[in-house]
């Protein structure tokens, strides 16, 4: 009798254990929960891929994002080409080149090479810093985490430090 | 044993409902980087000095003589810009583009979140100096 009892219990904590490992693991090591843009980009050469998982955006809002860091100057060529990135228009270029910037456009999930201006569930709004050769890729659900992130990322170019 | 079978199936019950809780959305987003092939149906735009142009090429004797086109006007000093509506090579020309300078972040913020929402791509800068920020907007 005692000794069902205890292989009750320890098939119980088993069980726990199991369902703890499965909800923790992940936020330690991406799996298939991360995006596959992180997938894409974790193994190539030139480019650091970080998936971050509910990242504070402030006090109220957070979000997924997946963040790609050009180490090589053709590696940023990829990223500039894959993403579709525009030229900035010759009479600025200077400007940018010279100060502290950010790019920011939403990304359709299905053709993300497109601009969109709908914000529905799964859209991504994408921030890039030119001079830090980075862009992320922001999974964000509707309109406030938007805002929130361009608010943030507008107030932070005057600390270039705290990027 | 019926007595333990109840409280194992309880437990296994609550760690299942616990995983199923976990479940993410896969951001099932993969960039295109593959080209269009030379030698099949493929529209180009492209600009000379600014002025853009259109054409579309069906096979590979097309697609030299536009080549030996675009060489002579880049010897003579013309402005080339090539892209294609599938997969631009080297950015596209913006066909719109609109610029707002502020000292007030604020306005500068919610003007940038205007355009960004509205499908544009914004280029926030701020000079340290005159501590002015400038946004380009641009599609």
């Amino acid at each position: 009798m005692k000794r069902s009892w205890r292989i009750t219990i320890l098939v119980c904590l088993l069980l726990l254990a199991g369902g703890g490992t499965v909800l923790l693991l992940p936020q330690v090591v991406p799996f298939d929960q991360c995006s596959n843009v992180y997938k894409r980009y974790a193994d190539m050469d030139g480019i650091d891929a970080t998936f971050i998982k509910d990242y504070k955006v402030n006090d109220t809002i957070a979000v997924s994002a997946t963040l790609l860091e050009a180490k090589a100057d053709s590696a940023w060529t990829v990223i500039l080409s894959d993403f579709n990135v525009p030229v900035i228009p010759e009479e600025y270029r200077e400007l940018v080149a010279s100060s502290n910037s950010v790019d920011f456009w939403l990304a359709s999930k299905d053709n993300p090479k497109d601009c969109t201006d709908t914000i529905i569930s799964h859209n991504n709004l994408i921030v890039m810093s030119r001079q830090m050769q980075a862009i992320c890729i922001c999974h964000i659900k509707n309109k406030h985490q938007a805002i929130a992130i361009m608010n943030k990322e507008t107030h932070d170019l005057k600390n270039p430090k705290n990027n | 044993m019926r007595k333990h079978i109840i409280p194992m199936a309880l437990f296994a019950v609550l760690a299942t409902m616990a995983v199923s809780c976990q479940k993410e959305n896969v951001m099932d987003f993969v960039p295109e980087t593959t080209a269009s092939e030379v030698g099949t149906v493929y529209t180009m735009q492209y600009a000379v000095d600014g002025v853009l142009h259109s054409i579309t090429i069906s096979n590979d004797s097309e697609w030299d003589a536009f080549m030996l086109t675009i060489f002579a006007l880049s010897r003579e000093g013309s402005k080339i810009n090539l892209m294609d509506e599938n997969r631009p090579a080297n950015g596209f020309l913006t066909k719109e583009t609109q610029v707002y300078t502020s000292t007030n972040e604020s306005n500068a913020s919610t003007w940038t979140q205007e355009k960004v929402l509205g499908g544009y791509r914004v280029t926030v800068v701020y000079n340290q100096t005159t501590r002015e920020y400038t946004c380009i907007a641009t599609r």
